[in-house]
């Protein structure tokens, strides 16, 4: 197994564990929300889920790095490394680092903030996916403006259909 | 370039990464209702370590491949502006971050008790860690921007 192979393979476990991670640590944040308290079983689930999106986050930045060392070592240059999708790829890294921070310090809402970070990680997945994407810096940080806005309104329903559940 | 180049570039990469999330787990514990010492300790000791190699490995790699081979490249074509503003920023600013984490390992290490006792000292110590994540965020940026200067 190449490099390559090796890094990409690395960066689609990180991805797959944070984009898993901050999916259930949504899904069981809506569930432990019905109570409207959280337990220290429930605290320890959540903790859990955050300590998978923290190694996801981990992995998924030292395999982009090593990915970049061979993009430079093979000359890729401005074509790559200036692209659109790749500028929106490292500014939602970027976001999601800072909300995580400012997260933990509840300087920010945690229903938003939550949303801003799960469409990060989708954001960045979708990005990493979509190979073919052409469109300007602009154009996909505007998409995902507007993709933040429609998580944040899906998980708030999602939250008022379950507490009105049972 | 050859093999110790990409050594020296890989390491400098690496562990200015590894500094990066040494002192965000710092900035994550200090915040807790009780902060635990033995781990701030060892964070601001590891980034220390982590930016002071990766100061050394970073300055090899400049003087001996950057400065002669690459930069030559980035001040001809059409990036230039990549080099003589990122890069010399990135450069400059790079010698402030030892000395920003020393700052943090020292305070630590001797302002231990008072930064239990004191909220605005542990607010202004988390400000000081706040501000040398954010500049090696930043140095980290400007090097991935240096990179994408050199093409075929």
């Amino acid at each position: 197994m190449d490099w390559n192979v090796f890094l990409r393979e690395l960066h689609v476990l990180g991805t797959a564990l944070g984009v898993g991670g901050s999916t259930f640590a949504e899904i069981f944040a809506i569930k432990f929300a019905k109570d409207k308290k959280i337990d220290i079983f429930e605290h320890e689930i959540l903790k859990v889920c955050i300590t998978v999106i923290r190694i996801g986050l981990i992995i998924l930045t030292f395999s982009g790095l090593g990915l970049l060392v061979l993009w430079r070592m093979k000359l890729l240059g401005s074509d790559v490394f200036y692209s659109g999708r790749f500028l929106a790829k490292m500014t939602i890294l970027l976001i999601l680092i800072f909300i995580a921070l400012l997260m933990n310090f509840r300087f920010v809402n945690l229903k938003l903030g939550s949303a801003i970070s799960t469409a990060s990680w989708y954001a960045a997945m979708i990005l990493g996916i979509w190979r073919g994407l052409h469109a300007s810096y602009f154009a996909i940080m505007l998409g995902f403006g507007v993709f933040v806005v429609l998580v944040y309104f899906l998980l708030e329903y999602a939250r008022k259909t379950y507490l009105k559940s049972k | 370039m050859n093999d110790v180049n990409i050594f020296f570039l890989v390491a400098h990469i690496f562990l200015g990464t590894l500094g990066i999330i040494f002192l965000t787990a710092y900035l994550l514990s200090i915040f807790k209702k009780e902060a635990d010492f033995k781990w701030l300790k060892i964070n601001s000791s590891l980034a220390l370590l982590s930016f002071v190699a990766s100061w050394i490995t970073g300055g090899y790699y400049y003087t001996s491949y950057y400065g002669k081979s690459v930069k030559p490249i980035i001040l001809k074509g059409e990036f230039s502006w990549v080099h003589s503003v990122l890069m010399e920023t990135k450069e400059h600013v790079f010698l402030v971050l030892p000395f920003l984490t020393l700052t943090l390992f020292a305070v630590t290490y001797l302002g231990q008790p008072d930064i239990k006792k004191d909220k605005k000292l542990s607010l202004a110590v988390a400000g000081l860690c706040f501000t040398t994540v954010s500049v090696a965020l930043a140095i980290m940026l400007f090097g991935i921007a240096v990179s994408g200067a050199v093409g075929k």
